[in-house]
């Protein structure tokens, strides 16, 4: 048994930043970190994660988070959008350049499509939101953790809509746009089909939906800055200025 | 004639604020009413006396003497004014403009926290009365978690419920389906666009195809996808329920025949269902728009 049974858990989820007994588990089950400002999310999460994963840390603050991941180089990163002190973003900006192999999945509540994508542009391989169960929590951290790239319905959504409000064909490079087939592998994931439904319906591999995902994810994180910043503050235009 | 009005003016004002008040709120009012009295004439009495002051040194210097004209000894007097005066009106100036912000922030204070005591601690309240029944509390927070973010994200339109563009009806179809029979709409909406007869029809066969799932499928959830462009409109309600046969349909449920199909090609749409027995059921609605 290992050392990362739910009692203790529960337990040490409400302390900041505690580093656990790393030498449990050697096993294929990928190590994470979580990252949240509320302790009682941090404590569900652990709890609900059970014995699929092992959670090797948890932290409240940036600075807890960036301390707690570099002590224990986790493969996934379990990372609030909005945290105090510059969010998931702030973590991901200080840690992606020391420890570039640990990935990121962002886990939020908030529905700011440019928080989302901005987390997402800073090297999140991923983004659910916090209604998701503990199973499809687990099954998401080990795809992630094998380097795919994980899109709820909610951020395909999202990065449908950014790519729809960039300008023209004529205006950008080829890089900023999406294939008709990466559209429509996003839309079926907005519609709420899993990675390998679609690839039944579209008549494709897993590995090729996978591969058209991630294709995506690179795009959005290449796109000019430019382009993406635009849409974000028409997006913000947009709200303000509704009749 | 000057000297004269201004002690009665502020006699009168003081009778106001002393003995005029009500005995009640005396007590209250008093105290800071006295306060701000006595700085007023405290601040006033100041500005006075440094403006003979300032006319005494004048006249002491020869500034003012008979001999110069009197366009010349207007102006001096005009500087010397500007100069000692001033300070205290910007200062007045300032800290009016000070209260006031003051004042608004408090209004959005009073007005952030009116909005959480009816939404989100009434809700709270209710779940702690439903601790015990699951599917309540679920309810009871996913309505919550709906108004706030609506409150929160949206646009002014989508807070009052009336609106006008395809994105916020879809959503609000999507509420009200979602609270009637409890189960949660996963809603994701691209694009937004003004709502026509023709993207009405789309809204309410959807509503249709949410509330067929959420009745029958038997499906923990329920996803709504949308697409608004300029030229069309589509939506895919999907549920991953026991699903049905089409051809079977049991005529009293003449919800998707009617509501659905019926209406879509109506209005010059269309609606398809998939649907295979333990698959799950998607519906798809299609609107061509003229391009505005």
């Amino acid at each position: 048994m290992s050392a990362e049974g739910k009692d203790d858990a529960d337990a040490r989820g409400t302390a900041h930043a505690v580093v656990c007994n790393q030498s449990a588990r050697p096993g294929p089950s990928p190590r994470v970190v979580v990252v949240d400002d509320h302790g009682l999310f941090r404590a569900g999460v652990r709890a609900e994660l059970g014995d699929r994963v092992s959670v090797v840390a948890d932290a409240g603050t940036v600075e807890d988070a960036v301390r707690a991941i570099e002590q224990t180089t986790p493969d996934v990163v379990l990372l609030d959008v909005h945290m105090p002190d510059g969010g998931g973003v702030e973590v991901i900006r200080r840690v992606l350049p020391v420890l570039p192999s640990v990935r990121f999945l962002a886990l939020s509540v908030s529905d700011a499509a440019s928080d989302v994508i901005a987390v997402i542009r800073a090297g999140a391989r991923g983004y659910l939101t916090k209604t998701i169960s503990g199973e499809d929590l687990a099954d998401a951290i080990v795809r992630v953790a094998e380097g795919d790239a994980v899109f709820s319905p909610r951020l395909a959504g999202f990065v449908l809509d950014a790519f729809a409000r960039a300008p023209s064909p004529g205006e950008q490079a080829e890089l900023d746009q999406l294939t008709a087939r990466e559209r429509e592998v996003l839309q079926h994931i907005a519609r709420g089909y899993m990675y390998k439904e679609i690839a039944q319906r579209l008549d494709i591999s897993v590995k090729t939906v996978e591969a058209h995902v991630s294709a995506v994810l690179r795009k959005l994180q290449l796109s000019s800055r430019h382009e993406l910043s635009r849409w974000a503050i028409q997006r913000r235009l947009v709200n303000l200025d509704g009749p | 004639m000057a000297s004269a009005q201004t002690p009665t003016g502020r006699s009168s004002d003081g009778g106001i604020t002393l003995a005029g008040a009500p005995a009640l709120t005396q007590l209250q009012a008093r105290k800071p009413g006295r306060i701000r009295l006595g700085r007023t004439f405290v601040r006033v009495g100041g500005l006075l006396l440094r403006i003979v002051f300032a006319l005494a040194l004048l006249h002491v210097v020869g500034v003012l003497r008979p001999e110069r004209n009197v366009v010349g000894h207007a102006a001096v007097i005009l500087v010397a004014f500007t100069v000692v005066a001033g300070p205290w009106f910007l200062r007045t100036a300032r800290s009016l403009s000070f209260e006031r912000a003051a004042r608004i922030r408090e209004q959005e204070r009073a007005e952030l926290a009116a909005h959480l005591h009816d939404s989100v601690l009434q809700t709270l309240a209710l779940i702690q009365t439903h601790s015990g029944d699951a599917t309540a509390v679920a309810t009871l927070a996913r309505r919550q978690e709906r108004a706030l973010r609506r409150w929160l994200f949206e646009r002014p339109d989508a807070r009052t419920g009336a609106s006008d563009m395809v994105k916020t009806s879809l959503e609000l179809a999507a509420g009200e389906v979602e609270e009637l029979h409890g189960v949660p709409i996963e809603t994701v909406i691209v694009g937004d666009g003004p709502l026509n007869s023709r993207v009405e029809a789309l809204v309410q066969a959807a509503r249709e195809a949410m509330t067929n799932a959420a009745k029958f499928a038997q499906s923990e959830r329920v996803d709504l996808y949308a697409e608004i462009e300029p030229t069309r409109v589509i939506a895919f309600v999907r549920d991953r329920g026991v699903g049905f046969d089409i051809d079977a349909i049991p005529s009293d449920r003449c919800g998707v025949r009617d509501s659905i199909l019926g209406r879509m090609r109506r209005h010059g749409g269309r609606a398809t269902v998939h649907s295979a027995l333990g698959e799950g059921t998607e519906v798809e609605l299609a609107v061509e728009l003229q391009p505005a």
